[in-house]
């Protein structure tokens, strides 16, 4: 992202995001998989995009509390775990207290994930994402077999999908990042050939 | 470090709490159990919705299950429907048979509420008790035609009512026990109508 947009065309970009987020709520959240699969991650992309309006003595600052990145990845795990239990779910829909607690976590989830992300070093990395990826996996596989509907706000039909979605999601996140993994350069020397 | 693991230990005990607060414990993971498990705790007074009744005639709901009528098994369905109420029709049949069977007239009775009062008229009322064969002694139909009531009522006893996208709708179904002093006491699930019945007829709620 960096590369390609200046930190003021970023921050405006993410406030821009929030607006039509905000009021393109209703529309998003009638459906249970655009609510899931695409509200939640353009909330997080415009947390992402905020970075750069953190003023670089308060981002150190910050850095104090988040070494490693342990405190945003933890963040992240916990808010996205959150959000995928079905009572939540029907309270977002039902009550726009609860409907604006879920946009400010999921946007300061953005946030934490870009800042920790280049922090973490890989084991780490491979830690938080597999780890998410295998409890996102088991909640789309819980989703997906419900004998019952699990949202009072959702058609059975969509839990189904959501349920795939997250599997796919899951297995994707899995995929790309070992795929970075063996695109970047190799930094230790070539193995030793045996004799 | 100090800080860091500090920090931490926040956010995940800040998230524990949430997800602890949200499902009553760990327990109640979605919103039809935590209702039930709620009014299981709790008795649930019942707001005085205008009813009108398949016969045309009207009451008042809190009056008309206030004492000394006995306790009522509740069911919100609409008639068009051929899915969930439809289980719920048969359901309301059977316990129909078994008041009768066992001569509990004057100790259980059943009520259905259809929330669809566009299409629900007294008069379709009347023709699905027909089909039903809904003995009126023992199984009342009525409709909400006031919607701010419809919504109060159906919020009271939390119900949600969805569009199937179809023309129909989807709606949480279940068996609402109210007990002699007019109070929602307890949430069986479809399928359960002993233990509805059970709980109708219990020392507590007669």
């Amino acid at each position: 992202m960096n590369q390609h947009l200046t930190p003021r065309w970023q921050m405006t970009a993410g406030l821009l995001l929030i607006v039509l987020l905000t009021l393109l709520r209703q529309l998003l959240e009638a459906r249970m998989l655009s609510h899931m699969l695409l509200q939640f991650p353009l909330l997080l992309l415009a947390g992402a995009l905020l970075v750069p309006a953190l003023p670089n003595r308060l981002g150190g600052r910050l850095g104090r509390y988040n070494q490693i990145g342990i405190t945003g990845l933890t963040l992240a795990a916990g808010v996205s775990s959150l959000w995928m239990i079905p009572r939540l779910l029907d309270l977002v829909v039902a009550s726009t207290a609860v409907d604006a607690a879920k946009f400010a976590s999921l946007i300061l989830t953005g946030f934490a994930l870009r800042l920790s992300w280049p922090l973490a070093v890989r084991t780490m990395q491979a830690f938080f994402l597999i780890g998410w990826a295998m409890m996102s996996a088991t909640v789309g596989l819980l989703y997906q077999d419900a004998p019952v509907r699990l949202c009072n706000s959702y058609l059975g039909a969509e839990q189904t999908q959501v349920g795939s979605g997250l599997i796919v999601l899951s297995a994707a996140l899995v995929i790309c990042w070992f795929g970075l993994l063996l695109g970047e350069q190799p930094t230790t020397r070539p193995a030793q050939r045996l004799h | 470090m100090a800080r860091t693991l500090f920090a931490t230990l926040l956010v995940l005990l800040t998230c524990l709490a949430a997800a602890y607060s949200a499902t009553g414990g760990f327990q109640d993971w979605t919103t039809e159990a935590a209702r039930r498990a709620a009014i299981a705790r709790r008795p649930l007074a019942l707001p005085a919705t205008p009813l009108q009744f398949a016969d045309g005639s009207r009451a008042r709901l809190d009056q008309w299950l206030a004492p000394p009528r006995p306790a009522t098994i509740v069911g919100f369905i609409y008639t068009r429907c051929n899915s969930l109420c439809t289980i719920l029709g048969d359901e309301f049949q059977q316990l129909q048979t078994e008041i009768t069977a066992r001569g509990l007239q004057g100790k259980v009775r059943l009520l259905s509420i259809s929330f669809d009062p566009r299409h629900d008229t007294p008069a379709n009322l009347a023709g699905y008790a027909e089909r039903m064969h809904a003995d009126p002694a023992v199984w009342q139909l009525a409709t909400v035609s006031d919607p701010a009531a419809l919504q109060a009522v159906l919020d009271r006893f939390g119900i949600v009512v969805i569009s199937d996208g179809m023309g129909g709708y989807v709606h949480n179904a279940a068996l609402h026990v109210v007990d002699r002093q007019a109070r929602l006491a307890a949430i069986e699930e479809l399928g359960a109508g002993r233990q509805a019945l059970a709980r109708a007829l219990a020392p507590e709620a007669q």
